[in-house]
C-alpha cells in the first residue's frame, strides 16, 4: 500500500532536514502507527504521503501511484482526517458531508450513516459552526470515510476527546480494518498505538529509530518487573525488582522468604517506557 | 465540471446564510437605484438665489425662470452657510448681488448678465436665440455614473472570491480539498466562477435599472468579462494569503484608489495626460464601457481593449501565481 | 483608567504585528502619491463650446471677433463637423450662427440632456453678452462678496477632505466590526467576559487604535498635500471628533449582527450612502435640504474650512463638540447593547 524509501524534506529546502532518511512499508490491511512527540516528523512524513507537501529527495509510492507523479484519481483510493477539525462553520453537518461527497468519482458512503454511526444524527441539520470541538472532531473524522478508502491517514484521531468518544472512534478504526482498509496512525498516545497496531515505528528528530510490532517490541525490550509491597520492622516498603537482574532476583527470594509480604505483582513495560528507553526522550 | 458546480453551490449556500451573496446581488441595483434618483436633481441644479421677503414679484418670477429662488429673512447668514446661494438685493432700479465669495468660477458673472437682461428688457436685440439638439437625452452623470458602477462591480466580484477564499483559509478546509480527486484547475474556476457570474450580472443590472437602450449586449458581455478578470485575481491573490478578514478588507480597500485614480482621471485629465493611465485596465475598461454606453462603440476597439486588460492581467498573475499557488497548498 | 491604557496597549501592539496597520500607512503613502504626481493641481474642465457659421464673410469676421480668441471657443466649418465633435464630448456645447433677415440667430445646438433652466440659462448668458455690447447699455449691479480674501482651494487640496471624511469618518466603520468579530471567533471576548475588565473598556480600547490609525494617516496625508500651513490642533480636534463619531457608530450597527459578513452588507450601503454629499461637496449647487443632514456632508465641509486659509473657526469648534456629543452618544449605546450580546 505505501512504500517509502529514502525520504527527505526539508522546509527551508536546505540540509535542515525534518525528515531524513526514511524508510519503511505498509502491506494491505495492515494498521500502521507512526509514533514520536511533537515535531519528530510526523506530520512532514503524513504531508508528503497525502501530497499537501510536495516531495523532494527519495521514493513515495501511495496505492499503486508513485508520489513524484501524482494523479488527483489517486485521492478516490485515500481517506485523510485532520488532527485539527477542519469543516466549514457556515454549512450543516449533512450539508459538510453532501458536498464533500461529491468531490469524489468513486461511490461513496451514505451521509447520514456516516452520522448515525459516530452520534452526530440528531444534529445533522444543525450548522457545523455551533459544534463543541469534540462534535467537529467527529464529523472531520467520518469526512474522511466517505470515499471508503482503501488507505485511511488518521493524524491523532483521538487526541483531545473524551474517553468514551476516543473509544468509539477506536471501535470504528478497528471495525473499517476488518473490512480491509490499510491505516496509517499518526499519533503520539502510545495506548491507541498499542490498541490498535500491527505495527508501530518510533520517529524522533525526523528519523526512525525502530519498527516492529507492539508485542515484539514489549518482549525485546520490556523488562520484566515484580512490585512488592511489604512490611520490614512494620514499616511498609515498596520495592520494583526486574526478573532479569540477578541483584534483584536475589532481593525477590529474600523478600519472599522472610519478608511479610502484603501486595505483589508483575508490570510489563509499556510501550511508552520503551520509546523512552530506544530514543532517550519522552513523548509529549 | 460536477466538481465546479458542487464549489459553486457550496459558495451560494454558505453565502446566503451571512447574507453574503443577497448584499452582493442586491448592492448594483440599489446603488443604480439611487443614481438614477440623484441624476434629475443633479441636473436640475444650476443656480441658487436668495431674496428678501419684499422683492417686487417680477423681478422673483423673472429669476424663477433661470434659478431656485428661496426667500430668507438673514440673507448673509444664508449665503454664508457652505453650499453656494447668492443674494439678490433689489432697491428701486439697484441690483446687489451678494456673494460669498468663494463660490464656482463663471456663476457669478452668469447671474449678472441674466439680471443685465432683465434691467434692459424693453432694448431690442440685434439677435435671436434659438435651439436644437442632436438628440442625445443621457446626461453626463448617468453614462459616467453608469460606467463607474459597473466597474465597481467587479471589484465586488472580486470581494466575493476574497470572502469566500477566506472562509476556506479560516476554516483550514483547503487541505481537506486537496485530499480529494478534484484538480487545482476545478478548484479555482469553481471559486472565481462566482465572482465572474456576479459581475455580469451587476453589469446588467446597471443597465437596465438606469435604463440604457440599444446597447450591445455583446460587445458589453466581454468588456466585462475581460475585466472581471482583473477583480478575480485580485480577490485570490489577497484571499490566499490572508487568514484573517481584516487584512483581506483592507487589502481590498486599497484596490479603490487605482480604480477611483483611473475613472477620474479619464474624466478629467486633459487628453494629452490621459496616457499616464494607461497601465490601469480600469482605464482601458472605461474607455470601453464608455463607448459601449454611447452606443458607439465597435467590435475592433472592444477586442482590442479587452485584450489590453487581459494581457496587462496577464502579466499581473504571472508576477502572483506563485503567491497563489503557494497559497492554495 | 490604567486597565483602559493596558488593553490599548495590548491592542497595539497586536495591530502594530498585523498587516492592517502597515497597509493603512501603505495606502495613505500611495494615495499621497497618486494625488501629488498624477493629478494636476487644478483641472482643466471647462465646456467646450463649438461654433460655425453660415454668414458672409463680413459677419462672419464680425462675429469671429465677438467671440474673441477664448479657449473654450473652437470654429469649425460646418454643423456636420459640429454635431461629430459633440458627440465625442458629451459634456460639450455647440452653435450655428446665422442671419435671418437683419437680425442674427444663434442656433444652439445642444446635447439633448439640457433641461428646460439649462436652455433659459444659455439664453440669458448669450443675450446679456450681446446687451452688454450694445452702445448706451447701462446697468445698476453691484457685487458685494462678504468675505473680502475668500480664497478657493486648488483642486488638488480639494479633494482632502472627501478622502479624509471616507477614510477616518467613515472606513472606520468596518475595521472596527471587523476587529470586534474577530476577537468574537476567536473566543477572546470570552476570556474579557471572566476578567476584571468592563466591557466600555474594551470597546473604548478598540476606538482608541482606530482613532490611533486615523490620526497617523490623515497627519502624513495633510501634512504631505497641505503643508504646514494648516491648524494641526484643530486637524486633531476634527479627527477625533469624526473618528469617535465613527468607530462608535461602527460598534453600535454591528451590536445588531451576530456575523461579520452581514454586518459588513449594512456598514457598505451605509458609508456609499455617506458618500452621496461628496456631491454637494464638489458641485456646491446641488444642495437638496435633505443632504445636509448627512452625517459626512458637515465632515466634508468642515474639513474644507480647516484648509482655507482663513476658514470659518466657529463652524470647526461647533461640528468637533457636535460630534463629539454624538460619538459618546452612540458610544454609550453600543456600550449597553454589547454588554447584552457580546458573550452570546
Amino acid at each position: 500500500m505505501i512504500k517509502v524509501n529514502g525520504l527527505y524534506h526539508s522546509y527551508s529546502k536546505d540540509e535542515n532536514f525534518a525528515v531524513k532518511n526514511v524508510n519503511f512499508e505498509i502491506s494491505k490491511g495492515e494498521v500502521f502507527g507512526f509514533l514520536g512527540p511533537s515535531g519528530a516528523g510526523k506530520s512532514t512524513t503524513q504531508g508528503v504521503l497525502t501530497g499537501l507537501l510536495p516531495i523532494q529527495k527519495g521514493e513515495v509510492e501511495v496505492v499503486g501511484y508513485d508520489i513524484r507523479h501524482p494523479k488527483r484519481e489517486m485521492f478516490n483510493k485515500i481517506g485523510v482526517s485532520f488532527e485539527q477539525s477542519n469543516v466549514y462553520g457556515k454549512l450543516t453537518a449533512l450539508e459538510n458531508l453532501e458536498f464533500y461527497r461529491k468531490l469524489f468519482d468513486v461511490e461513496t458512503m451514505n451521509s447520514m450513516d456516516l452520522l448515525k454511526w459516530v452520534g452526530l444524527d440528531h444534529v445533522a441539520n444543525k450548522k457545523a459552526g455551533e459544534f463543541s470541538k469534540g462534535m467537529k472532531h467527529r464529523l472531520t473524522f467520518i469526512r474522511s470515510m466517505l470515499n471508503n478508502p482503501e488507505l485511511w491517514f488518521l493524524d491523532e484521531p483521538t487526541t483531545g476527546l473524551d474517553p468514551a468518544i476516543a473509544s468509539q472512534i477506536k471501535d470504528i478504526v478497528k471495525e473499517k480494518n476488518k473490512q480491509g482498509t490499510t491505516v496509517f496512525l499518526t499519533t503520539h498516545n502510545m495506548y491507541v498505538a498499542d490498541e490498535l497496531c500491527h505495527r508501530v515505528a518510533f520517529i524522533i528528530d525526523g528519523e526512525i529509530k525502530l519498527i516492529d510490532s507492539p508485542r515484539n517490541l514489549k518482549l525485546q525490550h520490556g523488562e520484566k518487573f515484580v512490585v512488592v509491597e511489604h512490611l520490614e520492622n512494620d514499616v511498609l516498603k515498596k520495592e520494583q525488582l526486574s526478573l532479569i537482574i540477578d541483584q534483584d532476583k536475589a532481593r525477590l527470594n529474600e523478600i519472599i522468604s522472610t519478608g511479610k509480604i502484603e501486595m505483589m505483582h508483575t508490570k510489563e513495560a509499556t510501550l511508552e517506557e520503551i520509546f523512552i528507553k530506544v530514543t532517550g526522550r519522552g513523548l509529549e | 465540471m460536477r466538481r465546479i458546480l458542487n464549489f459553486v453551490i457550496r459558495d451560494i449556500k454558505s453565502g446566503t446564510r451571512d447574507w453574503l451573496v443577497i448584499y452582493l446581488a442586491a448592492a448594483p441595483i440599489m446603488f443604480a437605484l439611487v443614481l438614477k434618483m440623484l441624476i434629475p436633481s443633479v441636473g436640475d441644479s444650476t443656480l441658487n438665489v436668495a431674496i428678501y421677503e419684499d422683492t417686487p414679484p417680477a423681478i422673483v418670477s423673472y429669476l424663477e425662470t433661470y434659478a431656485k429662488v428661496i426667500e430668507v429673512n438673514d440673507m448673509e447668514e444664508r449665503i454664508l452657510r457652505m453650499d453656494d446661494v447668492f443674494g439678490v438685493v433689489v432697491n428701486d432700479d439697484k441690483v446687489e448681488i451678494v456673494t460669498q465669495g468663494n463660490e464656482m468660477e463663471g456663476t457669478v458673472d452668469l447671474l449678472k448678465t441674466i439680471v443685465g437682461r432683465y434691467q434692459n428688457e424693453s432694448v431690442e436685440l440685434p439677435i435671436e436665440v434659438e435651439f436644437s439638439d442632436i438628440g442625445w437625452v443621457m446626461s453626463p452623470m448617468k453614462l459616467e455614473g453608469a460606467n463607474l458602477l459597473i466597474i465597481f462591480n467587479t471589484i465586488l466580484g472580486g470581494m466575493l472570491i476574497l470572502l469566500n477564499l477566506v472562509e476556506e483559509k479560516m476554516s483550514n478546509t483547503i487541505s481537506a480539498i486537496n485530499v480529494t480527486p478534484t484538480k487545482r484547475k476545478e478548484f479555482i474556476i469553481g471559486k472565481g466562477l462566482l465572482g465572474f457570474i456576479l459581475t455580469l450580472y451587476g453589469g446588467a443590472a446597471v443597465i437596465t435599472v438606469l435604463g440604457f437602450e440599444g446597447i450591445n449586449y455583446a460587445m458589453l458581455f466581454v468588456s466585462v468579462f475581460a475585466i472581471s478578470f482583473i477583480g478575480a485575481i485580485i480577490g485570490f491573490s489577497i484571499g490566499v494569503v490572508s487568514d484573517e478578514p481584516i487584512s483581506a478588507i483592507a487589502s481590498m480597500k486599497t484596490v479603490f484608489i487605482p480604480v477611483l485614480a483611473s475613472i477620474f482621471g479619464a474624466i478629467y485629465l486633459p487628453a494629452k495626460w490621459i496616457f499616464i493611465l494607461y497601465w490601469s485596465p480600469f482605464y482601458w475598461a472605461y474607455d470601453v464601457i464608455k463607448d459601449i454606453l454611447l452606443v458607439q462603440a465597435t467590435w475592433g476597439q472592444v477586442f482590442m481593449n479587452s485584450g489590453i486588460i487581459l494581457i496587462i492581467t496577464a502579466l499581473v498573475f504571472v508576477g502572483l501565481r506563485k503567491r497563489i499557488v503557494n497559497g492554495l497548498s | 483608567m490604567r486597565k483602559l491604557w493596558m488593553t490599548f496597549l495590548k491592542d497595539a501592539k497586536l495591530s502594530f504585528n498585523g498587516l492592517y496597520f502597515y497597509m493603512e500607512i501603505g495606502m495613505a503613502l500611495i494615495f499621497i502619491a497618486v494625488l501629488l504626481f498624477v493629478v494636476p493641481e487644478n483641472f482643466e474642465s471647462s465646456q467646450t463650446f463649438y461654433v460655425t457659421t453660415e454668414l458672409e464673410s463680413s459677419d462672419a469676421e464680425n462675429v469671429g471677433r465677438f467671440l474673441g480668441d477664448s479657449d473654450d471657443v473652437t470654429m469649425l466649418s460646418n454643423r456636420t463637423e459640429i454635431e461629430n465633435a459633440m458627440k465625442k464630448d458629451r459634456s460639450s456645447v455647440g452653435a450655428v450662427i446665422k442671419k435671418n433677415e437683419d437680425k442674427f440667430v444663434y442656433e444652439m445646438v445642444l446635447q439633448g440632456y439640457e433641461n428646460e433652466s439649462m436652455k433659459n440659462l444659455i439664453k440669458a448668458g448669450i443675450e446679456g453678452e450681446i446687451l452688454s455690447q450694445i452702445p448706451g447699455f447701462s446697468s445698476d449691479i453691484s457685487v458685494r462678496p462678504l468675505e473680502q480674501d475668500s480664497e478657493k482651494l486648488t483642486d488638488r487640496i480639494n479633494i482632502l477632505p472627501i478622502y479624509l471624511t471616507m477614510n477616518v469618518g467613515l472606513m472606520g466603520l468596518f475595521i472596527i466590526a471587523a476587529y470586534i468579530f474577530l476577537d468574537k471567533e476567536e473566543g477572546v471576548i470570552r476570556a474579557y467576559a471572566v476578567a476584571p475588565v468592563e466591557v466600555w473598556q474594551y470597546l473604548a480600547s478598540k476606538m482608541m487604535i482606530m482613532l490611533m490609525m486615523g490620526l497617523i494617516t490623515s497627519f502624513i496625508t495633510v501634512l504631505a498635500i497641505a503643508g504646514f500651513d494648516v491648524n494641526y490642533l484643530y486637524l486633531f480636534g476634527l479627527i477625533v471628533a469624526f473618528n469617535t463619531f465613527g468607530s462608535a457608530l461602527g460598534l453600535l450597527v454591528s451590536s445588531f449582527f451576530n456575523t461579520m459578513v452581514k454586518a459588513m452588507g449594512v456598514l457598505y450601503v451605509f458609508i456609499m450612502i455617506m458618500m452621496i454629499p461628496a456631491i454637494s461637496y464638489l458641485m456646491p449647487s446641488f444642495n437638496p435640504f435633505w443632504i445636509k443632514w448627512f452625517p459626512s456632508y458637515p465632515m466634508m465641509f468642515s474639513l474644507r474650512e480647516l484648509l482655507l486659509k482663513n476658514g470659518d473657526q466657529s463652524y470647526i469648534l461647533m461640528q468637533i463638540g457636535i460630534y463629539l456629543v454624538l460619538g459618546l452618544i452612540l458610544f454609550i449605546a453600543a456600550n449597553h447593547r454589547f454588554k447584552k450580546t457580546l458573550t452570546v
